[in-house]
Formats: structure tokens, sequence, C-alpha cells
């Protein structure tokens, strides 16, 4: 599994559920909550379907961190669940 | 005045050589518990209580439990009704708050620590013991015509639990009205598998002591001694707390039959304190060879409505009906009236009532509204006038400015095949104010329900219902009584996530 990987799955998953295009730069740091990709009525559904596509389960101290709201953050949260299993 | 320990001597003749009490398994006849009551009233007398005086039981479930409320009842003493499980710790600001002038505990317990003379219980023997009188120093004897015969405690299950005054003519009420709405009389063997501390299990014990049955004292609920106990005593009727019967419906699975045949005795099981998860009625009616009721009540006003789930098709998702010398109004936040289907608070007026908060004047009036008790509990009654049971009010999550209500997701959460039981509350969030938390026990593995739970719910759920949290865990926290600890499950969840509230 490449760096990349997480990334390009959790943007794929934004894409899908907002059925809107990601900035093609800066994506790392990109605030997916504020910019209303993501609002609060469908944070639980993406919640589940990062929990489904990376078989991990995300937890208050994830969700509720600054790092969640950025595309780079939630990957490396993701990433850090994935070196833990 | 009216006495439970006169109408339970009015019964000793008819009763003959009859088992009175079965403590875990041993019988007593009606003359040795007789016995048993005279020996405990006359120690009683002869430690220096008299009419008035607060009586303190930090005692499990037993027969000897059992006589000391009668005791009680003949010398016109008042009881504290205590939790044994109470932290040692805690028991001496109880102690301090009610100020018993002593206090009856099993031998060789940590209660002598608490400053105020101390009458032993010893198991061994089932009789009670002194060291030295009580020293008195007033000659008070109240001379109001009706003295508080028990403080009992609220279940604290949503809050910091409040000493409940009850009368013995309330008691007695108590019990008239539960034998009257389930037919109950001298030919019944009834069952008590709560702690005798609670309203509910006293109201079980009084019930034989008054109609001349029997009492089966079970100290310690499984589901497999609660089945086992039917079977050997041949048990009548019973009221179980709903999450008791929750877990003799997972417990029956692995073997119906068996566990229908250990309930051939039964005539009506009640499910008490509060509502049976779906999946647990259908099994528990699919199980059970008799009437299985649900109920809605509170410790300050007793049983307010039942529904028998066996007869009354159609309304099974219901509490049912006002009791006879009951009256329900669904009320609004300024107190007016809701129409019928509309979600308000659940007032209750009724006979059963309690007198107050001990001590506790302006909480007391604070929980009334006329003759009617203000419960803090939400439902809303049908065309037909059954009610349905909404939830806590003080329970309620505030998520995003719209009120949620943690029974719908925990009702949504049961109808999951895997899940047993469920339990919700709302935890701070930095948006949306608060989000639900959903905790539930499986009777499959975690991971799998987890995932097809929170699929299901995306279905069954309005969004803003949907649990941010949601956590398959091993047992839920239970009060004394047996029902879910929301509150300690909230805390315990916060702090396991660190959450601040």
């Amino acid at each position: 599994m490449t760096e990349e990987t997480p990334q390009k799955k959790i943007a794929a998953i934004l894409r899908r559920q907002s059925g809107h295009d990601l900035p093609t730069e800066g994506l790392d740091g990109f605030r997916y909550i504020e910019a209303g990709v993501v609002d609060s009525m469908g944070l639980i559904e993406f919640i589940i379907e990062l929990e489904e596509t990376f078989d991990i389960e995300m937890e208050p101290g994830d969700t509720e961190s600054d790092e969640f709201r950025t595309v780079g953050g939630l990957t490396r949260i993701v990433r850090s669940k994935l070196a833990c299993q | 005045m009216t006495r439970i320990y006169d109408q339970f001597r009015a019964t000793l003749s008819a009763r003959g050589n009859k088992t009175a009490v079965i403590d875990n398994g041993q019988p007593y006849s009606a003359s040795r518990f007789a016995e048993l009551v005279e020996n405990t009233a006359t120690t009683l007398s002869k430690f220096g209580l008299r009419r008035g005086d607060r009586l303190a039981l930090i005692l499990p479930s037993s027969a000897l439990h059992g006589a000391l409320l009668l005791a009680a009842s003949k010398l016109d003493l008042t009881l504290l009704s205590l939790d044994p499980e109470t932290p040692s710790g805690a028991l001496p600001e109880l102690v301090e708050k009610l100020a018993p002038c002593a206090l009856v505990a099993m031998a060789g317990s940590r209660a002598s620590d608490c400053g105020v003379p101390v009458l032993e219980a010893v198991a061994a023997t089932g009789q009670l013991g002194f060291q030295q009188q009580l020293e008195r120093t007033d000659g008070f004897i109240p001379d109001a015509a009706e003295i508080s015969y028990i403080l009992c405690t609220t279940s604290g299950s949503t809050g910091a639990p409040k000493p409940i005054t009850l009368t013995q003519r309330v008691k007695l009420t108590r019990a008239r009205i539960a034998a009257e709405t389930y037919g109950l009389d001298a030919s019944d063997c009834i069952l008590l598998a709560t702690p005798m501390h609670h309203t509910l299990a006293q109201r079980l014990f009084f019930l034989p002591m008054i109609l001349g049955g029997c009492s089966v004292i079970l100290p310690h609920f499984t589901p497999e001694s609660w089945l086992d106990t039917i079977a050997a005593e041949k048990v009548t009727f019973t009221m179980a707390v709903s999450t008791q019967l929750s877990r003799i419906a997972s417990f029956a699975r692995a073997d119906v039959d068996g566990t229908r045949d250990k309930m051939a005795s039964l005539k009506a099981v009640v499910a008490s304190s509060s509502a049976l998860p779906d999946q647990s009625k259908r099994e528990i009616l699919a199980l059970c060879p008799c009437d299985i009721h649900e109920m809605y009540g509170t410790s300050e006003t007793a049983t307010a409505t039942d529904v028998n789930l066996n007869k009354d098709a159609g309304k099974q998702t219901s509490v049912g009906r006002p009791l006879p010398e009951v009256e329900l109004r669904i009320l609004s936040r300024d107190f007016t009236d809701q129409p019928t289907g509309e979600v308000g608070q659940i007032a209750v007026k009724t006979a059963q009532i309690f007198s107050g908060y001990e001590g506790m004047p302006s909480q007391t009036g604070a929980a009334m509204h006329g003759d009617f008790f203000l419960t803090g509990d939400l439902g809303y009654l049908d065309s037909d006038g059954f009610l349905y049971f909404s939830g806590r009010e003080k329970e309620i999550i505030k998520t995003g400015g719209t009120s949620v209500f943690p029974f719908d997701i925990e009702r949504a959460a049961t109808l999951h095949g895997d899940v047993i039981e469920a339990c919700s509350f709302g935890v701070p969030d930095n948006l949306m104010g608060e989000v639900p938390v959903l905790l539930v026990t499986s009777a499959a593995e975690a991971k799998s329900t987890r995932r097809s739970l929170r699929r299901m719910l995306l279905k069954n759920l309005a969004n803003i219902q949907q649990p941010r949290y949601v956590e398959v865990v091993d047992a839920m926290l239970r009060t004394a009584t047996g029902k879910i600890d929301k509150i300690g499950l909230a805390s315990d969840f916060m702090e396991r996530h660190g959450l601040e509230e």
C-alpha cells in the first residue's frame, strides 16, 4: 500500500458523498467540513464510509480533533489506525 | 390506623401450616414466619425503639428483612431502606443526612463506622441481636395520626437519588391496587427478585403477606436462578425489571422449550421500571406461557398504567391505560393539556402517591402540579387512552437546536436482530452542542454488529437522530434494581474518551 492510497480513498469518498470536485492543489490542508463538502448531517455517513473502507473504528478522540477536519489530518489518523492493526 | 402488620396477622388463621415465605429456597411456615416477626418486634422494643423512631436497614433481601418490615409496621417505626451495596465510604454521609437513631446491618459489616447504634443480623440464624440498648435522651413520642413508614430512595438511574416518604396506608393502597389489577389472592406464590430496599420488591413482599399467599425471595438474580426458582416454588406471579426480562430472553435462546417448561406455573409477569426492548418483548411473549404486562410508573406514584400484551392487540408499543384510581395528563411546558398524539410531560394523579421527598419541601412542591405528580417523563396518549413512553425529559439530547429522544434511538437499535440491549445518551460536541451516543450489547461478534447496526440506523433514523458514536460493550452498567445506569455509562464513556462536560 503506498502512502497516497488512504488519501486518494478519502478524497473519493468525499467526492462521492458531496457530488463536488475537490481542490487539485493543497488537498492536504483542505478543510472539508468548513468548506461544506461534508455537513453535520452527512458526517455520520462519512464516518461509516471511512470505517468500512479502511476497516477501522473512529473514536471521539479522532473525530473531535482538529486533525480530523483536514484531508491530510484525516489521512494521518487513518494511517495511524491502519498501522496499529 | 390500618397497619400492614395487622393485615398480615389477619391472614394467619386461614393460612394454617401453609408456607408464608421461601427465602433463597428455605421455607418458613406461616407460624414460623409470624414467630420471626414477633421476635424481631420484641428485639427492636427491647433495644429501645419506640413509635416514630427512625431505623435504617442496610440488608440484602431475606426473610429477616421481610420480618423487619412487618415488625416496624407493628411498632410504627420509620424505616430507611438503604442499598446494601452503598459504598462503605458513602454510608456515614447518608446516615448523617437521614439521621436514623439506629441501624440494622449484617454482622461483620462496616456499618458500625457510621456512629449510630447497630443491631446486627446474623445470617446463620436469621436472628437479630444487639450489644447495648439504645440510650434515649428524650421522651419524644410523635402524636401524628399517620407516621412515615418507609423512606426509600429513588433508583438514581437518571439523577441523584432522593428519599421518598411512604406511609403504611399508601403501601397498603399500592398492594390492594396491584392485587385488583393482576387478580391476585391467597393462592398466589409471588416472586421478588429485586433488592428489598426498593419499593417494587417491598410491594411484591407485602402482596402475599396481606393476601395470605406465599412470598418467594430470590436474593441474587441471574436468569438461571430466576427460572429455577419459578419452577421449584411454582411461582404464579412476579414483577421483573425490564432488563431482567431481556437477560432471561437472551438466556433462553439456547433452550426455548426447557425454559417454557420451567415457567409453567406462572399466571402473569409484569415488566417494570423501564420499557422492554422490542426484540425482548417479542421473545418474552413467545417464550412465556402466561400473560405479559407492561406498566408505567415511578417510585413516587407506583404503577400508573398497565397493558396486557397478550390481550391488548395493536397496543404492544404502549405502556397501557391508567389503573383504577389513577388519572393521567400530558402537559405542555406551560402546563396545558397536550392534544392526543402530542408528546408532553406525563403527570399522574393517584391514590398511591408518596407523601413527599424527606426534608425537601421545595423539591416536593416543585414535583407537583395541583394533585398531579410531575414525573419528568415524556409521553403521549392515543385516541383510546393508551400511554406511549418517549423518555426522560432530562435525558433529551439537544443536538443542533433539535431535541432527540434517546428512547427512539434505543428502540431503533433493538430492532437489530443481534442487539440485546441499547442505551443512548448525549455527549458534548463543539459543533452540535450535543451528539447522541449509542451503546449496545450484542449476541453476535461486536465488529459485525456495529457495522450492520450503523447501516440499519442510517435507514431507520432521521439524520439528526443518528448516533455519532456506536459502541458494542460486553455488559451494561446497572443500578441496584438492575436498571441500566445511564448516568454511569455516560460518565464512563466520557472518561474513556477524554470528553469534558
